[in-house]
């Protein structure tokens, strides 16, 4: 270890750790039990299978999700559309001929 | 050890941009940070090129921007690229908030994070309006006129206000100077405000991710996995720009800007840039002067209530059927309001208005609270043995 890193640490006055245990330190201000090691993987690329079933679920599992989704979404925008709609077709019918007499009002 | 480790300020690199532990759940939703820093990149690069051949005087500001769509050597792209991304910061920014609204991003331990964002979002919308002014074109005019004259609602000392900001009795030529040197100015106090939101979450737990648990479990470096994450949107980002920029490039603005400046003729409709719609609705929707404008600024504001006002146990409303029904009525609200603040203050567009301009606030102060403790409720009841 060079001098400079551990005159780095006499600075700090703790040990120094990377940024996966700071984070795993901090956790208990997010409300979760401090973890007691982080546990990072990694695999061979030749070992990784990336696209496993990726034209299957491309078509199948986003249906799925979808499915499940569309009716909390949907909903509000075709109440807005109607709404704006109305509210369109009613100004242009208040400011035409018929709009006008029906309201009573003089015809400008 | 390397001095991407070890040195004070690549030490902060290191820790954002290589070593950040990011979550390894996170969706194409968490992209839009890096977007944004992208946007701010390209407004200070064009803005302070434009600057070079702008001239702010009412005498010459229109025909100097003329002069740079004309005769400076790519200066149309420069301008259009500055007009165009402003409207995709805030395209960009409405979907970055949608996301911390929807996951719960506001909740502790990111509370300053999401503060610190509100703040960010005005200054944002200061330094759009200002810049729109420049030009001085008649909507950069009558838009200045209307929103300057806000200020005079302010008790007392409100007509004051407005003409100490004016420099004079109208929108005048220290006034267009004044507003160039705060373009100018604010961005470097976003680029600043942007390090203290990053900061602010770095230095917690960093991003959250869409379960709304902690995500110490299964996290990745951000380098290379998530730089080359953003870099996808990134590039999504230069072809969606490049299609507004050389093909459309004034679908998003008001023909009326190219008319130059007339004082003595106000254009038939005043209306703001699309991104300032919803928030000039809910001004126009209340028909005291005072009153319109505190709603204004406070429909900014209570976003900042969202860390109080939801109740909720849990983080995001992904697993709460009730709390994610009221989230997209919430965006549809804000949809229609957008296109309520371009529309003329007639019948029924006023009473639309106004049902939309309750239901914003209402959503704020009344249903997220209501909704998550009926939800907590209901998760306790379905969980007692």
């Amino acid at each position: 270890m060079k001098d400079r890193d551990k005159k780095w640490r006499k600075i700090r006055g703790r040990k120094q750790e990377n940024e996966f245990e700071r984070i795993a330190n901090l956790s208990n201000l997010s409300g979760c039990p401090t973890p007691q090691r982080v546990a990072t993987y990694s695999l061979s690329p030749n070992r990784q299978r990336v696209l496993a079933g990726a034209g299957h679920a491309a078509i199948f599992n986003v249906f799925r999700r979808f499915r499940h989704q569309v009716l909390y979404v949907v909903p509000p925008f075709v109440v807005a559309y109607a709404a704006m709609n109305w509210a369109i077709e009613r100004n242009e019918f208040l400011n035409s001929k018929p709009g006008r007499l029906l309201e009573g009002g003089e015809e400008e | 050890m390397r001095i991407l480790k070890s040195h004070p300020l690549l030490r902060l690199v290191n820790s954002y941009l290589i070593d950040a532990p990011t979550p390894a759940n996170i969706s194409y939703l968490w992209n839009f940070g890096s977007l944004l820093a992208i946007c701010l990149i390209i407004q200070i690069v064009t803005g302070v090129t434009l600057a070079m051949h702008y001239t702010p005087s009412v005498a010459e500001a229109f025909n100097s921007v003329e002069h740079i769509m004309r005769d400076v050597n790519n200066g149309w792209l420069i301008r259009y690229l500055h007009a165009n991304t402003a409207s995709a910061f805030f395209f960009l920014v409405y979907l970055h908030i949608g996301r911390g609204l929807y996951y719960g991003s506001y909740k502790s331990p990111r509370t300053l994070t999401w503060i610190i964002g509100t703040v960010i979002l005005i200054i944002m919308m200061a330094t759009a309006f200002l810049g729109y002014v420049l030009p001085y074109g008649q909507m950069s005019l009558w838009g200045a006129t209307v929103i300057t004259n806000l200020m005079s609602a302010i008790p007392w000392i409100g007509q004051d206000i407005v003409e100490f900001i004016w420099g004079g009795f109208s929108v005048n030529n220290a006034t267009l100077n004044r507003f160039f040197a705060l373009h100018f100015l604010l961005p470097f106090v976003l680029a600043a405000l942007v390090l203290m939101h990053l900061i602010a979450y770095h230095d917690v737990v960093g991003s959250s991710n869409p379960l709304g648990i902690s995500a110490n479990y299964d996290r990745l470096p951000f380098a290379p996995y998530f730089l080359f994450k953003d870099l996808v949107t990134i590039f999504l980002f230069f072809i969606v720009l490049s299609i507004f920029v050389f093909f459309m490039p004034n679908a998003l603005g008001d023909s009326e800007n190219y008319v130059v400046a007339n004082p003595m003729q106000t254009p038939p409709a005043i209306v703001p840039e699309w991104y300032l719609l919803p928030f000039y609705a809910i001004l126009r929707s209340i028909p005291n002067k005072l009153l319109g404008v505190i709603a204004m600024f406070a429909a900014i504001l209570a976003l900042m209530a969202m860390p109080l006002t939801d109740l909720s146990k849990l983080r995001g409303v992904q697993f709460r059927p009730l709390s994610k029904i009221a989230f997209f009525i919430f965006v549809a609200n804000f949809l229609v309001l957008m296109q309520i603040g371009a529309k003329h203050v007639e019948t029924p567009f006023i009473e639309v208005g106004q049902i939309s301009t309750v239901l914003y606030f209402a959503h704020f102060f009344i249903i997220v609270p209501v909704v998550s403790i009926i939800e907590n409720s209901l998760v306790e009841l379905a969980t007692k043995k």
